[in-house]
């Protein structure tokens, strides 16, 4: 199976039939969280310089974990086309198996800064699960292109 | 996955017959090569898990462009039984009325490429300047209220049309006239109505598109002139749907049935395939905010459609109702729609999933326009951008086969990153200019992505399409121009 590494090797794109597959891992389900918000927004949007920073707290519920990370990152696309904010870095402060809460530092969008790589539709919940094997954590998405 | 056990029916049609939990079989619409693809594709188990929906009514059914979506697979149709069945967001999709809108025009081929080509490079660039296609992109001399919002999701084509974008003669044209009634704005959420508001007028990226092209070939003569097509006219396609409304709309009551799913103690065999009943609260709650998604996708291409024709107007200095720009028909291929069918001897509702699949209504049809009504609904097949599109007309075996549907268009062979590898060193945009081809788009990422060998031949996929009986070709499409959020 070809795979190919995006950013810094932060995450990992899979095949997919038509949108695209991203595998984020981590040895902290923290860690899984930010690098899947981080991979969303590289698959958007180049990184930019002299970015405006901008910091919010983000209060999410859910079922479940697996939906706990499907509803995070569609807030991280909710920031972004409503308000322009590219998910830059955040501190969990708190994470169970149904809520987060977090502070997180985004950066403000600008057409000079950034260039715009694609359109992400939305984050699916497509085949949504975190695993955890010999201390690493690993889940895969889909997004919708 | 376990080895899918398909019945060949007859040359395009197969059968997954009823086995564990389904309640009625899978039927495929395809070819002996294309099944043989198939058997390791994620959407027959798709096919098969939207046999087992409560209320499904004939069959789970696959259109030949058939491949893995979200709950459905994409080029799938299910009818449920409006009393005792589903609804399900997973059987319309995140973009809720993606369609196609074909305009014709009265300018010839030679008028645009005749000499040089700078009448087509003109016309691209001033599509190009005067659309938004882009993320982020909004032309700044249109300002819609929220209350225009909850209008125009109400209103549809028509409430954009008042405000002097189009003619109302534009709306017969639309499916369902531009907008489904019992559409309720109080019903999408507030984020749903700020990711649209400034997405109102916009293209999007990934496969969305506005193509100028000709009538490179005509079938049937009769019908092409019912529909106002005519060989080497240019004719512009539009592809794109209810943008960030839609996709939230979408989100929002996935959601909402998760927690539905949960309480009624549910068990998805996907967590897209959430559903509610089709007469419960949250089922009629659903159904309300998709047809405001699908309305304001219908004005959408209406204000793009204006935009298209201010294009025209600029570069041939000319009225466009005199350029004789018309629509010849705009429908949707990403809907639930309520519909009647002869089933079992009885005329029953039922509600139609259409995911990646399109309408097709034969002759004499109650839902059609009485311009078409002696001739069928045209059905707007559209392909990759460097080959061609199709214009079909629907057939009376839709009505007793496929619940009025047919395919949507050629599906994807190539994943994004083997098209994007396949892409590597080439100069995409030069080599279909080389083929007469020019493409602006607002992405480089996108247009490799989107590279004509990217997808299945279309004509193949019309072919089994019109073998099945469903529909007729009419017309075949060439494109000059493309243009790429």
């Amino acid at each position: 199976m070809k795979v190919a590494h995006g950013k810094g090797n932060n995450y990992t794109i899979i095949p997919h039939a038509s949108d695209i597959c991203i595998e984020v891992q981590g040895s902290t389900i923290k860690e899984v969280f930010k690098k899947g918000a981080i991979a969303l927004m590289d698959q958007m949007i180049s990184k930019g310089k002299n970015e405006r920073t901008i910091v919010r707290h983000i209060d999410i519920k859910a079922p479940d974990k697996d939906l706990l990370f499907v509803y995070w990152l569609q807030e991280m696309l909710y920031q972004f086309y409503v308000h322009g904010y590219i998910y830059n870095r955040s501190r969990i402060n708190k994470l169970t198996e149904t809520e987060l809460k977090a502070i997180v530092t985004f950066n403000k969008f600008s057409p000079k800064k950034h260039k715009v790589k694609r359109e992400i539709k939305a984050v699916t919940h497509h085949d949504v699960n975190i695993m955890e094997k010999n201390n690493k954590y690993t889940v895969r998405f889909v997004i919708d292109i | 996955m376990k080895d899918i056990n398909l019945k060949q029916i007859d040359e395009f049609k197969w059968e997954l017959p009823p086995e564990s939990d389904m309640l009625v079989p899978g039927i495929i619409y395809a070819d002996k090569k294309m099944i043989d693809l198939l058997q390791h594709d994620e959407s027959i188990k798709q096919v098969r898990n939207v046999a087992m929906l409560p209320g499904i009514v004939g069959a789970s059914i696959a259109m030949p462009d058939i491949h893995a979506g979200y709950g459905f697979p994409i080029g799938g149709v299910g009818a449920f039984d409006v009393e005792n069945g589903i609804i399900s967001p997973g059987g319309v999709g995140y973009d809720i009325n993606c369609g196609v809108r074909l305009l014709r025009t009265n300018i010839s081929k030679e008028a645009v490429l005749g000499g040089q080509s700078h009448v087509l490079d003109a016309l691209i660039d001033r599509l190009f300047k005067n659309i938004p296609s882009g993320v982020g992109s909004s032309r700044k001399d249109i300002q819609f209220s929220k209350a225009d919002l909850d209008d125009i999701a109400l209103n549809g084509a028509k409430q954009v049309i008042e405000k002097g974008y189009g003619f109302l003669e534009d709306l017969e044209h639309i499916e369902e006239g531009g907008a489904i009634s019992g559409a309720n704005p109080d019903n999408v959420s507030k984020r749903a109505k700020e990711r649209g508001h400034d997405q109102l007028g916009t293209l999007g990226s990934g496969n969305h598109f506005i193509e100028v092209g000709f009538v490179e070939e005509i079938y049937d003569q009769e019908i092409a002139r019912a529909f106002g097509l005519n060989q080497n006219n240019i004719i512009v396609l539009i592809h794109t749907g209810s943008r960030g409304y839609g996709y939230q709309i979408c989100d929002d009551y996935i959601r909402l049935l998760q927690d539905y799913a949960s309480k009624q103690h549910i068990l998805l065999p996907d967590r897209q395939l959430v559903w509610a009943y089709f007469s419960s609260k949250e089922g009629q709650q659903y159904f309300s905010a998709m047809k405001a998604a699908a309305n304001f996708a219908f004005a959408n291409r209406q204000l793009i459609t204006h935009w298209v024709r201010e294009s025209f107007e600029q570069v041939f200095k000319e009225r466009a109702d005199k350029l004789g720009i018309h629509i010849v028909y705009d429908v949707a291929h990403n809907i639930a729609k309520e519909e009647t069918y002869l089933i079992n001897g009885k005329q029953k509702r039922v509600i139609v999933h259409r995911k990646g699949a399109t309408r097709a209504f034969p002759a004499g049809h109650s839902g059609l326009p009485e311009s078409y009504l002696k001739i069928g609904q045209p059905v707007l097949i559209p392909g990759d951008m460097g080959r061609y599109s199709y214009v079909l007309v629907g057939t009376a075996k839709t009505i007793s086969d496929t619940f009025g549907t047919v395919c949507h268009g050629a599906g994807r062979l190539m994943s994004r990153s083997q098209a994007v590898r396949s892409s590597k060193g080439r100069q995409i945009v030069n080599e279909l200019r080389e083929k007469g081809i020019i493409v602006r788009g607002a992405s480089k990422a996108t247009i490799n992505e989107e590279i004509p060998e990217a997808y299945k031949d279309v004509a193949n996929v019309v072919d089994i399409v019109e073998g099945a009986g469903l529909a007729k070709r009419v017309a075949k499409l060439h494109p000059l121009g493309v243009i790429k959020g």
